[in-house]
């Protein structure tokens, strides 16, 4: 870099470090603070997360072990007791009927999560009005 | 000190929410008011953009600064704003190459203080929004370019190509308001 081009730099830093502005509001810390402690807390949505991830792996483990147990039982009966339809139709039913016993609770935990949400939409514009 | 504030608000403890606004307010307020050009909406961008940080505190894994995680958080806010309303900006700020550095600094350096501040305000809040987010990242807050790329997501090259236009705008459009300040006193 050549020596005008620093001394512009130099320049426009200096100039630059005079253009930090503040919120004209007074109360802008309590007004953020006061949403803040309305607002659910990080950790707990971030549980959110990991409890739908638990649901999602407790399905694949059950299936999975219906497959193996379904599979043990055609090995050792040679077929006799389950063949290969009856291991689909099986699956199927398991993944049709599991889902929908997850999907209940679950959506009754999110549908209460959305309520909270739009709770604490309203509040907050209650509170800035 | 940053993530034991961090861990703290993760226990629970909101309060202590507190150290990252009061440390980095001002800051976010100011890119915040670079790309939407208005105090009150400005206000609320980056009052939105803490209560998400605050939010999705425990998606942060600490592999960037925290300011650098907030700011691109109050970027997106502002641009999610910039979207929904049209603000007018000076798009096109006269002749760039007819520019006196060292004419423009003795103009400035008889100003007060105040002054200074407000015709330089007034100069960025002129440009368009990315070129006064870019200049305040990199001139104010001192972030280096890698970090910028992160926080708005534009290329390295095009952020060096905003910076040197940028700064060639942004001394235009000083020049011109002081113009019009002397212009006004005689």
């Amino acid at each position: 870099m050549n020596k005008e081009h620093l001394d512009i730099d130099a320049l426009t830093k200096e100039l630059l470090k005079k253009s930090l502005q503040k919120p004209a509001s007074s109360n802008f810390d309590d007004q953020l603070m006061k949403k803040i402690m309305l607002s659910p807390s990080p950790e707990k949505l971030k549980s959110n997360g990991t409890y739908l991830r638990k649901a999602w792996i407790f399905m694949l483990i059950a299936v999975a072990c219906l497959l193996t147990t379904a599979m043990i039982i055609g090995q050792l009966s040679d077929g006799y007791f389950i063949n290969i339809s009856t291991l689909l139709s099986i699956t199927i039913n398991w993944v049709f009927y599991g889902g929908l016993i997850l999907f209940i609770p679950l959506f009754f935990y999110h549908f209460d999560s959305l309520m909270q949400t739009m709770i604490l939409k309203r509040n907050e514009k209650i509170m800035v009005s | 000190m940053e993530s034991e504030h961090i861990q703290k608000v993760l226990e629970g403890d909101a309060n202590s929410f507190r150290y990252f606004i009061e440390k980095y307010r001002d800051m976010a307020y100011s890119l915040a008011i670079s790309i939407v050009k208005n105090g009150q909406i400005a206000e609320e961008v980056t009052q939105d953009a803490f209560l998400k940080a605050y939010r999705s505190l425990g998606k942060f894994e600490q592999r960037s600064k925290f300011s650098t995680w907030l700011y691109k958080i109050v970027t997106n806010e502002g641009l999610k704003r910039l979207r929904k309303k049209e603000f007018k900006y000076a798009d096109d700020v006269g002749e760039l190459n007819n520019i006196t550095y060292s004419e423009i600094n003795n103009s400035v350096t008889e100003l007060t203080e105040q002054e200074q501040k407000y015709y330089i305000n007034k100069g960025l809040e002129m440009l368009l929004p990315n070129d006064s987010l870019i200049l305040r990242l990199f001139y104010l807050d001192e972030k280096n370019v890698k970090e910028i790329t992160e926080i708005t997501g534009f290329s390295i090259t095009n952020i060096k190509t905003i910076l040197h236009r940028a700064r060639k705008r942004f001394y235009s459009v000083l020049k011109e308001e002081l113009h019009h300040e002397i212009k006004s006193i005689l």
